[in-house]
C-alpha cells in the first residue's frame, strides 16, 4: 500500500451537495433565528411576572408587617416590662429590607442583560 | 477591503443574503468533508447543515486573522471529528454506515476511474476504500486530521498548514507517519486482496 494507492482509493471521489443544500440550510437558519427571538420574549415577559409577583407579595407583606409589629410592641415581655417599640419596629424592618433586597438582586441582573442584549 | 471581507462584515451585520452566498460557494467543500467522513448521503447532508449553523453561529468570532476558508476548513474538520467520536461512542456501529457508501453514486462531482473496472475490480476497490477509511479513523487525531485535508479534500501542505496551523514540514511528517501507519494496519487485509486480485 504505497501512496499511489492511497491516492486512487481516496481521493479520486469528490462529491457535490445536493441542489437543494443551500435552501434547507437557510430554512435551518430562519427557523433558528425566530425560535431564539420566541424563546427571548418568553423569557422577558416571565422575568416580568416573576418580577409583578414579588412586588405584589412585598406590598401585601407591608400591612402584615405593620399587625406584627403593632402586636409585637404593645405585648408585655416579662410581667412589669414592655419592650422598646421603636427598636423592635427598626429590627423588623430592617431585616425585611435586607430581604428585599437580596431577592431583588438576581431580578435587577437578570433584567439589565435583557435591556442590554434588546440594546 | 475585500470581497471576503465585506461579505463577512455583511453576515456579522445580520444579512441572511450575504449568509446564502456564503453556503453557496463553500457548500461543496463543507459536503465534500462531510460525506467522506460520514459515508451516507442524509447523514453527511445532517453534518454539513450543522457546520454551517456552527459557522452562522459563530461568525462574529472570525477576525479576519486566516482567510475566510481556512476558517471555515477548521470548523468542518473539528466539527466532523467530533461526529466521528460520537458516533463512536454512540453507535459503534461503522461498518454499517461505510456499507451505505456502496449504494449511493449519485453526487459524485469528479471521479477518476483510468479505465471502466469489471464489476469483480469494483468490488475489490470498495473493499479497500473501506478498510482505508477505517484505517484512517484509528489515527491519531493528529495524523487523521492532515490525511482528511489532504486526501478528501484535495488540499496543498500550504493549505493545510494554514488551517491546522502548524509548519509545512510538520504536515509531511505526519503525513507520512499516517501513511506509514496505515501500510502497518493494512498490510494484512489489502495486501492479501491486492495479492490475490493480481
Amino acid at each position: 500500500m504505497d501512496k499511489y494507492d492511497l491516492d486512487s482509493l481516496l481521493g479520486q471521489t469528490q462529491y457535490k451537495a445536493p441542489a437543494s443544500f443551500t435552501d434547507e440550510v437557510m430554512k435551518k437558519i430562519y427557523l433558528q433565528q425566530n425560535s431564539s427571538q420566541r424563546t427571548e420574549r418568553h423569557f422577558s415577559a416571565g422575568l416580568s411576572l416573576i418580577a409583578a409577583g414579588l412586588i405584589t407579595l412585598f406590598i401585601n407583606i407591608t400591612p402584615l408587617m405593620d399587625v406584627l409589629i403593632n402586636k409585637e410592641t404593645y405585648q408585655k415581655k416579662l410581667p412589669g416590662e414592655i419592650v422598646n417599640s421603636s427598636r423592635t419596629a427598626g429590627t423588623i424592618e430592617y431585616i425585611t429590607l435586607k430581604i428585599d433586597s437580596a431577592l431583588q438582586k438576581p431580578f435587577e441582573f437578570l433584567m439589565d442583560q435583557v435591556i442590554k442584549e434588546d440594546h | 477591503m475585500n470581497d471576503e471581507c465585506l461579505l463577512v462584515e455583511a453576515i456579522k451585520a445580520g444579512s441572511t443574503q450575504r449568509f446564502e452566498e456564503l453556503v453557496d460557494i463553500y457548500k461543496d467543500k463543507v459536503y465534500n468533508m462531510a460525506r467522506h467522513m460520514a459515508g451516507c448521503q442524509q447523514e453527511a447532508q445532517d453534518l454539513a447543515q450543522e457546520i454551517f449553523l456552527l459557522i452562522y453561529k459563530n461568525i462574529h468570532g472570525f477576525q479576519g486573522n486566516s482567510s475566510l476558508s481556512t476558517w471555515i476548513h477548521r470548523i468542518s474538520l473539528n466539527r466532523c471529528l467530533d461526529w466521528q467520536r460520537k458516533q463512536h461512542r454512540r453507535h459503534k456501529h461503522l461498518q454499517t454506515v461505510f456499507e451505505k457508501v456502496d449504494g449511493v453514486q449519485e453526487d459524485y462531482i469528479e471521479s477518476r476511474p483510468s479505465h471502466h473496472p469489471t464489476p469483480e475490480e469494483s468490488l475489490i476497490r470498495k473493499e479497500q476504500t473501506y478498510e482505508v477509511r477505517r484505517a484512517i479513523q484509528r489515527l491519531p487525531e493528529k495524523y487523521q486530521k492532515v490525511m482528511i485535508l489532504y486526501y478528501y479534500q484535495q488540499m496543498s501542505y500550504t493549505e493545510i498548514s494554514d488551517v491546522l496551523d502548524l509548519p509545512v514540514r510538520t504536515i509531511e511528517t505526519h503525513l507520512y507517519r499516517a501513511r506509514q501507519k496505515i501500510k502497518e494496519q493494512l498490510s494484512d487485509s489489502i495486501g492479501k486482496g491486492v495479492k490475490n486480485h493480481g
